[in-house]
């Protein structure tokens, strides 16, 4: 039996790039059953579906299985009809969170899908393997299918989730791409070292309820690997790679739902590699809870946390089911900061509810906490509105009206607010005219500025050094110059004003002279240019060095 | 009264003072409020009433000395009007 798994494009290109974790469990399981089967990750390609179906013989299989984001769910559709048009006979299976959102749906609107596996996929995935090679009867005895019989759709009864996750073949699958996977590294600053890194997932779920959060489709239940077989994996992979992998993305959900056992985790990978840094992701009150585990972590080279703060506002806060005030954000953030241990943010800028206030709130906590090293890419996100969300189906019910199936509506459209439209309007030209320009500068001037023969000239006043300290201040303006603008563009909003061009708002009074933007980007950029010859920097060093940090997952 | 020459360009922005090369590996360092306000007077006035300072603040500009940020200067010559 050919069998092929399918990760399509979610339209856009994620810069951690990995391959499906999902479908690299289920292809393992497979194999670890006798069963190969073929993987392809078009996850960030912009390749149209019929070109790849045709390309990579999509279509040549009896059995694709795809796994399915709201992002991706459109060309998902499209490649599906593809395949069948081709090939009628191969059997179209949908797994994933929006598959498992929307099962019923999908059966009964679009005959290019077979069926629909829901939730967690190994077990399923097996049996409906079996199935199909023994001819397509048995259907109704494959658990978490959902499929079509006749005109008919049927939900078939649920596995209750593996807790075993031991029992589990590491996620060992190739996948073919047309974008090739930069290879994984993390920067870490501590050490000021460059180092292979892989990513880990070492449980599934997580117990919390927050409104937008697609993990609520694939189950609640917590459940764990132990310490030894995480430990396993990271040996695993080393080998077979022939990567001295040194950095550990743990990629879970949630992964320090219980201190405990994440502290065990990480004190396993310590004692068989002192050498092993690591990074998780996790919420606030879980971080102030066991403050102690996080200190400890920190001794066992515990990097940088992903913290899921999502807004300073109250309001909106309440809105997303967080649980928590801006307070316990604020306080969490205090102390990883306090400790020494990175933060990598998760924050939603505005959601279609949010009012000038809640821009406001939300422009306080950056400049307090994070006014020298934002990240600019959050200023430009908004809530996703994911299938089977309960955020979803509130806004559904305050606007009055469902949201089309198997889209993500669009932000621009639902503001209640017009100032949160003249906000979205001038952010994305802000965005559009400037940030593509500071995002590719300041990863040349701090490459630059940390260069060994810039810090020489920086710490003995020699050479250049001058030129270097006015571009070391340039280069904190335009870390500075989004929150500036966007600070003052709160602010006129708050006034009552409605700017329409970024000049209304303000684009001078920047930098050492109190300039334009445009006088900092172009003294930036001239200065690199100079500093990059008078230091003897071989041409193409700091376009390499962006390409490596472009790489890391952070 | 002491009088101070400032050696290195800085920036103030944002509420903060910004002084390039003063920071470990040559990098840029931001000045809490209390010593951003006291970089300001220095700034504006070229001198600072060290014996009158809090303690801490006599530190810091000791720091900044002898990190050559700034420099011990002669009393400036007033222009006669
Ligand atoms: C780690 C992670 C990532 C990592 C790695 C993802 C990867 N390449 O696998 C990175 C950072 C790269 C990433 C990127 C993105 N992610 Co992400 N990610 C997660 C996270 C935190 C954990 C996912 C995970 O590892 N689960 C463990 C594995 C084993 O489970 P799984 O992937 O769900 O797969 C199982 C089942 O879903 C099922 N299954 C999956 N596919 C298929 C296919 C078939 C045929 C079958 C039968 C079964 C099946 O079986 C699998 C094995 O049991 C979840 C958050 C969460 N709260 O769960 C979000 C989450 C899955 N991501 C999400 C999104 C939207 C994205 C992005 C589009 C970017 C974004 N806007 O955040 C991209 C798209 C990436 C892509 N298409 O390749 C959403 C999905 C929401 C939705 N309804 O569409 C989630 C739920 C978070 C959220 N925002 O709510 N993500
Ligand atoms: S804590 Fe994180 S993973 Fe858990 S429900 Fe909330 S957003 Fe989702």
């Amino acid at each position: 039996m050919r069998i092929a798994f399918l990760n399509p494009s979610v339209g856009f290109s994620d810069r951690r790039k990995s391959i499906p974790i999902g479908l690299a469990y289920i292809m393992a399981f497979l194999e670890s059953r006798g069963y190969r089967s073929t993987g392809f990750d078009f996850g960030d390609s912009t390749t149209g579906a019929s070109d790849l179906v045709e390309q990579y013989r999509l279509w040549d299989h009896d059995l694709l299985g795809m796994s399915v984001y709201n992002e991706s769910f459109p060309i998902a559709l499209d490649m599906a009809r593809e395949v069948k048009r081709r090939n009628p006979g191969c059997f179209v299976v949908m797994g994933g969170p929006q598959a498992t959102a929307t099962h019923g749906r999908i059966l009964r609107d679009h005959p290019e899908v077979d069926a629909v596996v829901r939730r967690e996929g190994e077990h399923p995935t097996l049996d409906l393997v079996r199935c199909l090679e023994s001819g397509p009867d048995g259907l109704g005895a494959v658990p978490n299918l959902t499929w079509r019989e006749g005109a008919a759709v049927q939900v078939n009864a649920e596995l209750p989730a593996l807790d075993d996750l031991d029992s589990l073949p590491f996620p060992a699958a190739d996948f073919v791409t047309d974008r090739a996977y930069a290879r994984l590294h993390f920067y870490d600053a501590l050490r000021d070292e460059l180092r292979p890194a892989l990513t880990i997932n070492t449980s599934r779920s997580c117990p919390y309820n927050c409104s937008f959060c697609g993990v609520l489709t694939i189950g609640r239940r917590y459940r764990s690997r132990s310490p030894g077989n995480v430990v396993e994996e990271l040996e695993f992979f080393r080998e077979r790679d022939d990567v001295d992998y040194r950095h550990v993305y743990f990629s879970d959900a949630n992964f320090f739902v219980q201190a405990g056992r994440a502290l065990e985790i990480v004190r396993a990978l310590h004692a068989a590699d002192d050498r092993v840094t690591f990074s998780f992701g996790t919420r606030v009150n879980q971080i102030l809870k066991a403050q102690h585990a996080i200190m400890e972590m920190r001794a066992l080279g515990l990097r940088f946390i992903e913290v899921g703060v999502e807004s300073a506002s109250p309001a909106v806060l309440r809105r997303l089911a967080k649980g928590v005030g801006p307070e316990v954000n604020d306080a969490a953030v205090a102390f990883l900061n306090r400790i020494g241990v990175e933060i990598a943010l998760d924050f939603i800028m505005v959601d279609p509810a949010s009012t000038v206030e809640d821009l406001r709130l939300n422009m306080d906590f950056i400049e307090r906490h994070f006014l020298d090293h934002y990240p600019h890419e959050h200023f430009y996100t908004s809530l996703a509105l994911y299938e089977g969300t309960p955020i979803r189906e509130y806004y559904e019910e305050r606007l009055g009206r469902p949201f089309a199936a198997g889209t993500l509506p669009d932000t621009a459209e639902l503001f209640e607010h017009a100032e949160l439209r003249v906000w979205w309007n001038l952010l994305w030209s802000f965005g559009s005219r400037y940030q593509g320009r500071i995002d590719a500068l300041l990863a040349k001037t701090e490459t630059l500025l940390k260069h060994p023969a810039a810090v020489k000239c920086l710490t003995e006043r020699q050479g250049p050094w001058e030129d270097l300290s006015r571009l070391q201040l340039d280069s904190v303006t335009l870390r500075h110059a989004p929150p500036m603008f966007f600070r003052r563009l709160v602010d006129r909003l708050a006034s009552g004003a409605l700017p329409a061009t970024l000049e209304e708002v303000g684009l001078r009074g920047f930098g050492r002279r109190g300039t334009d933007l445009d006088d900092v980007i172009a003294s930036a950029t001239a200065a690199l240019g100079r500093l990059g010859d008078r230091l003897g920097l071989p041409p193409g060093e700091l376009d390499r060095a962006l390409q490596v940090s472009g790489a890391a997952y952070q | 009264m002491a009088f101070y020459t400032i050696l290195t360009p800085y920036l103030d922005e944002c509420g903060s003072v910004y002084v390039a090369g003063a920071g470990a590996g040559g990098s840029a360092v931001r000045l809490n409020e209390r010593a951003s306000a006291l970089w300001r007077d220095l700034a504006a006035t070229g001198r600072c009433d060290a014996p009158a300072m809090a303690e801490e603040d006599r530190a810091f500009v000791h720091a900044l000395v002898s990190r050559r940020v700034i420099a011990s200067a002669e009393e400036p010559v007033r222009g006669g009007g």
